[in-house]
């Protein structure tokens, strides 16, 4: 299968079991969002799809192939991962940050070559920092230093994008921005957007499936285009829930019941 | 010319002009006509006095501040320097032992060579968690710097006055002692293992984006800084056997460089000529009279060192705010 798989994948941190025998696929295209309550390892599962974090057993398959026989240089040339909170080096100006996500794709020196500079040309203009592109990363506001994080990853050209938590510390227009550039990433360069979401109607609006982990193991899985139903949200997080249908969509817009 | 061109050139000149001065200049200065004319006497005052020292002192610094900087960086911390986390205090502590023990002043190379290794091991050793967390190796390093002070005031104190007089002058660190063996050996560390660091520069500057970015972009975080730490600790070593251990060069050189070619990263070429001007620099304070007395390099960069340190911290609790 073209895409992401996990195999009976189990995996431990500090000596407890966070995923635990997890089967679960992530084809080719589309967006697909995780979800679930803290500490139900959606994180955890990010980043072992990012092969940063090894399984205590079973196998992540990239395309069909054990991600972990997959060189590192090839294997960063087809996924791409931004953490949660990533550290900006101190003083670092957009275009030097985002030109990191040349990486994979540079000689041992660092030369860069044009197709390089044309790259980085191009992730800064998706995410509209071009005019930014000169200033301090550290300077920015919340919103642009995100999207200044995802030029990076879109710099290193890869088919599938995995975004944790993008959303976090953004306020409500940033998120949807984030959000909207995401899907946009999807319809224009078909790049396979996996990301973990915090805010579940966010989630429902933007993503086209919804993965829910709960314990460890995925609790439910929603095919493009199938809207969330109330009882997964009850069972997910444990909370009485309404879901509505959004005004203008077909999507579930999911509020709590007071 | 970008910034950091011109900041390379403008290193590399005051670099000549300071290594000019302290070959030539002084009281009494080196009498160029009279070397032309085949004077013997201040030819060899040049070739085996001052030569040799100036390529020490260029060496030492240059080496100190690659290091430094590289281990600054990827450790994601400015305090994280070989001379603050513990690498210059257990080569230190190892050279005064051995002299101490064998009574003999040449004991110093070797036991700075063991002392640095095996306090680069115990550092790691310690901070090891599944990994290396840049965080609790400094704790670490910075824990046993102080420790190993205080074994080596100890050690001095226990000893007979003639010996702990002779480890205490090493203990200052200076580049008096400088002859074509000692220069030579640093001059070969320097390049060797500064080599060796930037051919790995590269990946380190991607250390700073963090363990899971630099994964994600095909690196490999524990393996980049096993290697560069054996080279920080072997500069390390080889430094103290040389001049003994001369303080705050390794700490200031990256912060220096980075300020001065206004990017973040390693700056590893500009690090080094401004190591090696801070090495050549701290020589010339050495050999002018103070008040009548020469204090020794390391005093100096010790003198520059410390308040440096302090507007480090200082802007760096602006910057957070």
């Amino acid at each position: 299968m073209k895409g992401l798989e996990a195999r009976n994948l189990s995996v431990d941190l500090a000596g407890r079991a966070i995923l635990q025998n997890v089967d679960l696929a992530i084809p080719e295209g589309g967006v697909t969002a995780i979800i679930g309550p803290n500490g139900c390892g959606k994180s955890t599962l990010l980043r072992t799809f990012a092969h940063i974090l090894r399984p205590s057993a079973g196998t992540v398959l990239l395309d069909g192939l054990d991600i972990a026989q997959v060189p590192p240089r090839d294997r960063a040339r087809r996924i791409g991962f931004l953490p949660q909170s990533p550290q900006t080096p101190e003083g670092i100006r957009v275009r030097s940050l985002v030109t990191r996500g040349r990486t994979p794709h540079q000689g041992r020196f660092g030369l860069l070559s044009r197709a390089d500079h044309a790259a980085v040309d191009r992730a800064i203009a998706l995410v509209g920092l071009q005019d930014l592109a000169d200033r301090r990363v550290d300077r920015l506001s919340g919103g642009q230093r995100q999207r200044a994080w995802i030029a990076l990853t879109l710099a290193q050209e890869t088919s599938i994008l995995l975004l944790d938590e993008p959303t976090t510390y953004l306020d409500p227009p940033h998120q949807v921005e984030v959000l909207k550039l995401a899907r946009q990433l999807n319809a224009d360069l078909g790049i396979t957007v996996v990301m973990v979401l915090h805010d579940i109607t966010l989630a429902s609006l933007y993503a086209d499936r919804v993965i829910g982990m709960k314990n460890g193991h995925p609790a439910f899985t929603t095919g493009p285009g199938e809207p969330l139903q109330a009882d997964q949200i009850r069972n997910l997080f444990e909370m009485d829930v309404h879901v509505l249908a959004h005004p203008t969509s077909d999507r579930a817009v999911i509020v709590p019941v007071q | 010319m970008t910034r950091s061109n011109m900041a390379m050139a403008g290193a590399l000149c005051l670099l000549a002009v300071l290594a000019g001065v302290r070959l030539l200049g002084g009281d009494p200065g080196i009498d160029l006509q009279a070397i032309l004319r085949g004077d013997d006497q201040e030819q060899a005052i040049l070739t085996h006095f001052r030569g040799p020292r100036v390529i020490l002192a260029m060496m030492t610094g240059a080496a100190l501040a690659m290091a430094g900087t590289v281990s600054q960086v990827m450790l994601r911390n400015p305090l994280a320097s070989p001379d603050i986390i513990g690498f210059t205090a257990g080569a230190s502590a190892a050279a005064a032992a051995a002299i101490l023990i064998f009574g003999d002043i040449s004991a110093a190379m070797p036991g700075a060579l063991a002392g640095g290794i095996l306090a680069a091991c115990l550092v790691f050793g310690l901070a090891w968690r599944d990994g290396i967390s840049p965080l609790a190796l400094v704790l670490v390093g910075v824990a046993l710097n102080l420790m190993l002070i205080t074994a080596t005031d100890i050690l001095l104190s226990l000893s007979p006055g003639i010996l702990a007089s002779e480890a205490t002058r090493f203990l200052t660190g200076s580049f008096a002692s400088a002859d074509w063996r000692s220069a030579g050996l640093m001059a070969l560390a320097c390049l060797v293992l500064g080599g060796v660091l930037a051919g790995l520069a590269f990946a380190i500057d991607r250390l700073e984006l963090g363990d899971d970015l630099a994964v994600t972009l095909g690196l490999a975080p524990d393996r980049i800084r096993f290697c560069a730490t054996v080279c920080i600790a072997l500069i390390v070593a080889v430094s103290v056997a040389v001049a003994g251990p001369i303080p705050f060069i390794a700490f200031l050189a990256g912060p220096l460089a980075r300020l001065a070619a206004a990017r973040p990263g390693t700056v590893l070429g500009l690090s080094a000529v401004i190591g090696a001007i801070l090495g050549i620099g701290a020589d010339l304070l050495a050999t002018l009279p103070i008040a009548g007395i020469r204090l020794p390099a390391g005093v100096f960069t010790a003198l520059i060192g410390a308040p440096a340190m302090l507007l480090l911290l200082l802007r760096l609790e602006v910057d957070r705010k």
